[in-house]
């Protein structure tokens, strides 16, 4: 039978399914797959009068121009960097968070501290980031604590060597108890006889924790893993241009802010489309190689 | 397994709604951005009387009748206070009611204003006019090659005499407002004296009266200052205004214009030795200038966090008198020290030796920004054409810069003053009404900050400015405009060449970088390519001088 005959049948058949489904179809041909067509502007000069067909062809321009850029090998750097130590700091925590709250008896403490933990997230980035600026300003409170102890005062966000950790710290800090809730989901999804069993083979609450939750919520772990890996090259450049300056580009300079120079303050628009896709290349490349090797060593895989 | 599977489709429900929560704001976001409102209409003007001038544009227009011309202007955040329009100001309103022409105005979304320049232009659909045309990448002369903008040259010389004539009046104002290859793209606000120059040095008084030092002179003066304000306790003696991120001393470890460099005679970026181009920050001038900016970060007579500060931190300092000279506009240093209660006088701009004259400040040129061009959508550009040129008539002058006689300003001794309707507004502040109670952009023959019912207010200021503007502007480059091609590797080279040269400075000011290295740091950007890019600007300074 073909394919069209196929589904046709099965249209008819659950034909109020596919009218459920139609709009989440739409949406994702119109502003996900439509707008893809404006890649081909990084193989142009694109001008916004002439618009996306009618602009010049250029080729490989800007990608040559972005590689031979002074500052390109130091910005790809800077973003894996980040990207890694994103996932090596900041993917664990919310995880142990959840297993740690798992175990909390007490109900209401329990909520306080949940909630405690994803206030951050809906503190709008401007103002997180104005509180780091502050706090770490030679002025502020963590060098009034340290210059207690005679360490001497120093504006944190004008020490390079610093910047990396202040990044992903405050990203955990910001982003831990929300990114907890999907787990706690996952962990509420355990099947309660599976404890009781351990229960009576005399196993205690490590054990428990080691042998079944563990186990039992590695599925969501690996899938989300995957789904991180694949933005690893992905550094937001809005908390980057609201906490970098010139004194440390060398390590907070990555490629979302670099492109944000050069597309949005001076209309590059074909160059940012270029390092954009090279970015989203590489992206997409993790993550596929992501997934096969967790098809390969492991029962889950996103495809 | 079942129920495994049942949690991941809902993890995969969340994770898709989250996506598509996010998009929808973006996309919902995009479309309310730009709000369109129809001018108000003020009733039939047919028995107004219609005043004819000289060489013949008599308004109220009597083809007008009938037409509605869309307008494209920013609403200024300090309007936006007190209007949702500029339909609902009162100037404007009058403007319309004597011309004859009746607007409907598109603003922008505030703070998004090139984004939906940008936006329009790429749509197609342009308006009748567009005030701010210099927004269109590339600029103006490159809008008419692409057929956006109209080239004005014929029509202005047959339907706006009263401009023709003023924007021939001198050498300056005509290279100004022509582009290199001779298309005239738009009309341009144009200036009717020097404006004064409003940004420089201010000093807090009552510190400086406790050092017993005069007002600084030459940058020795400074130095020795600085550290008496530092003797007395104040803990940062030099603050510098970091509003505009990208020129500032925060970001570039240059003063937004260039004042304590430009004792050294170089200028902060470009600029021009006699009638050659060159760029200030690989001078050997500027090595002097940074040896001086290292002693004082290293005595820290410089905010030792200045990089990292925003403005609200440097406001602090200053009206907490943790800072005792401030680089910033005197409007708003007068508006803190006020609000702080503290008394103010200014420096003139710091010199090598007494008797120096600084050639490069803080100045407006004659063309100024608020530039109007008339698009190829319009239908009736001769018509408005005569309505742009209304405000460079004897009547319009006097309606944009100080509203209604009578009812915004009375004549005084032969001269223009502004009623308490905008002084002393209850309902309206008066940084808003000079929005609304007369008309602050837009094509007209300018008066500046003689027209600035702000500015004029604060008389005290007014002479600081005046001081300010004595001093020369030889190493100034006038406003150029390059070629699509040389803008675009021009660009290139200097986005490098900013961002290395940034990160050099601020180390060499901190010290985090032995200045012998200048040698080597002026190497690097000559590798960048500085020379290209000065030639570019060579070119079209060049260009200019034959215009």
């Amino acid at each position: 039978m073909g394919i069209g005959k196929k589904l046709a049948r099965d249209i008819k058949y659950n034909k109020y399914v596919y009218i459920i489904a139609l709009p989440v179809i739409v949406y994702y041909i119109v502003f996900r797959y439509v707008p893809i067509y404006g890649l081909v502007i990084a193989f142009k000069d694109y001008v916004p009068s002439k618009g996306v067909l009618g602009s010049d062809w250029v080729g490989l321009k800007h990608f040559i121009s972005f590689f031979n850029n002074f500052q390109s090998w130091r910005i790809i750097k800077n973003t894996v960097l980040l990207g890694v130590y994103d996932i090596l700091w900041g993917f664990p925590v919310p995880i142990l968070l959840a297993l740690l709250l798992n175990e909390v008896r007490g109900k209401y403490y329990k909520r306080v501290v949940q909630t405690v933990s994803y206030l951050p997230h809906f503190i709008s980035l401007v103002v997180i980031c104005g509180l780091i600026i502050d706090f770490t300003s030679s002025d502020g409170v963590i060098n009034d604590v340290l210059s207690v102890f005679g360490i001497p005062r120093s504006s944190f966000m004008m020490r390079p060597e610093l910047f990396r950790t202040l990044y992903i710290s405050s990203g955990i800090w910001q982003s831990a108890g929300w990114g907890s809730i999907i787990y706690l989901a996952a962990i509420a999804g355990i099947d309660s006889s599976l404890y009781e069993a351990a229960i009576i083979d005399g196993a205690g609450r490590f054990r428990q924790l080691l042998r079944i939750t563990v186990p039992c919520i590695m599925p969501t772990i690996t899938i989300l893993l995957i789904l991180r890996l694949g933005q690893i090259m992905t550094v937001g450049w809005e908390k980057i241009i609201l906490l970098y300056n010139p004194t440390i580009y060398q390590t907070a300079d990555v490629i979302s802010s670099f492109v944000y120079r050069r597309g949005l303050q001076e209309f590059d628009y074909s160059f940012s489309a270029a390092v954009g896709l090279f970015n989203s290349v590489i992206n997409f490349i993790f993550l596929v190689s992501a997934n096969r090797f967790s098809r390969k060593f492991s029962e889950s895989s996103l495809w | 397994m079942k129920k495994v599977r049942i949690f991941y489709l809902a993890l995969a429900a969340i994770l898709s709604f989250s996506l598509l929560a996010g998009c929808q704001g973006k996309n919902t976001a995009d479309n309310s951005n730009s709000n369109v409102q129809t001018g108000s209409q003020p009733g039939s003007s047919m028995d107004a009387s219609t005043s004819a001038n000289a060489d013949g544009v008599a308004y109220p227009l009597k083809d007008a009748q009938g037409i509605t011309f869309t307008y494209w202007e920013q609403l200024s955040p300090e309007g936006a206070k007190v209007m949702t329009s500029y339909a609902e100001s009162d100037a404007y309103q009058a403007l319309q009611e004597k011309t004859g022409v009746k607007l409907k105005f598109i603003h922008p979304a505030q703070g998004q204003v090139n984004e939906q320049f940008n936006i329009m232009i790429a749509s197609g659909e342009y308006p009748d006019m567009i005030q701010d045309a210099r927004l269109y990448k590339s600029g103006g002369a490159k809008a008419v090659q692409d057929g956006v903008y109209l080239k004005l040259n014929d029509l202005i010389e047959k339907y706006a005499p009263d401009y023709h004539a003023l924007r021939n009046s001198t050498d300056d104002i005509r290279r100004q407002t022509i582009g290199d290859n001779g298309d005239i793209w738009c009309i341009y606000p144009i200036l009717n004296r020097e404006n004064p120059s409003w940004y420089g040095p201010v000093i807090n008084k009552e510190i400086l009266a406790k050092t017993g030092l005069a007002i600084p002179v030459t940058i020795e003066d400074w130095t020795k200052v600085l550290q008496a304000f530092k003797a007395n306790g104040v803990e940062t003696p030099v603050v510098f205004d970091p509003q505009n991120r990208t020129d500032s001393f925060a970001a570039s470890g240059i003063d937004t214009n260039g004042i304590f460099l430009s004792a050294f005679n170089v200028g902060p970026g470009f600029y021009r030795s006699g009638d050659k181009v060159q760029y200030g920050p690989i001078q050997p001038e500027f090595k002097d200038y940074l040896s001086v900016m290292r002693q004082w970060y290293a005595e820290g007579l410089v905010d030792s966090d200045f990089p990292v500060r925003d403005i609200n931190g440097v406001n602090a300092l200053f009206t907490n008198k943790k800072a005792g000279a401030y680089l910033v506009s005197v409007d708003s240093a007068f508006s803190m020290a006020r609000g702080a209660g503290f008394d103010l006088t200014a420096a003139q701009y710091p010199v090598q030796k007494v008797g120096d004259k600084v050639q490069y400040r803080a100045k407006d040129w004659y063309a100024t920004t608020g530039e109007v061009a008339v698009t190829t959508a319009c239908k009736h550009p001769e018509i408005a054409v005569e309505f742009l040129n209304y405000g460079y008539t004897k009547e319009g002058e006097m309606l944009f810069n100080f509203g209604e006689e009578g009812k915004s300003y009375v004549m005084q001794d032969g001269k223009p003053a502004f009623t308490e309707l905008v002084t002393k507004n209850p309902d309206v502040p008066i940084g808003s009404a000079i929005y609304k109670f007369k008309i602050q952009a837009g094509p007209h023959k300018r008066w500046g900050a003689y027209a600035n019912a702000v500015t004029l207010a604060n008389p005290e200021g007014m002479k600081i400015k005046e001081m300010w503007t004595e001093n020369g502007f030889d190493l100034m480059l006038p406003p150029l405009s390059l070629t699509a091609d040389e803008g675009q590797k021009a660009a290139l080279i200097m986005n490098d060449v900013r961002t290395y040269q940034n990160e050099a400075v601020l180390k060499f000011i901190m010290g985090a970088e032995s200045i012998d290295n200048f040698d080597s740091y002026v190497n690097q950007i000559k590798k960048m390519g500085i020379d290209e890019a000065t030639g570019y600007q060579q070119a079209a300074f060049d260009r200019y001088l034959k215009r």
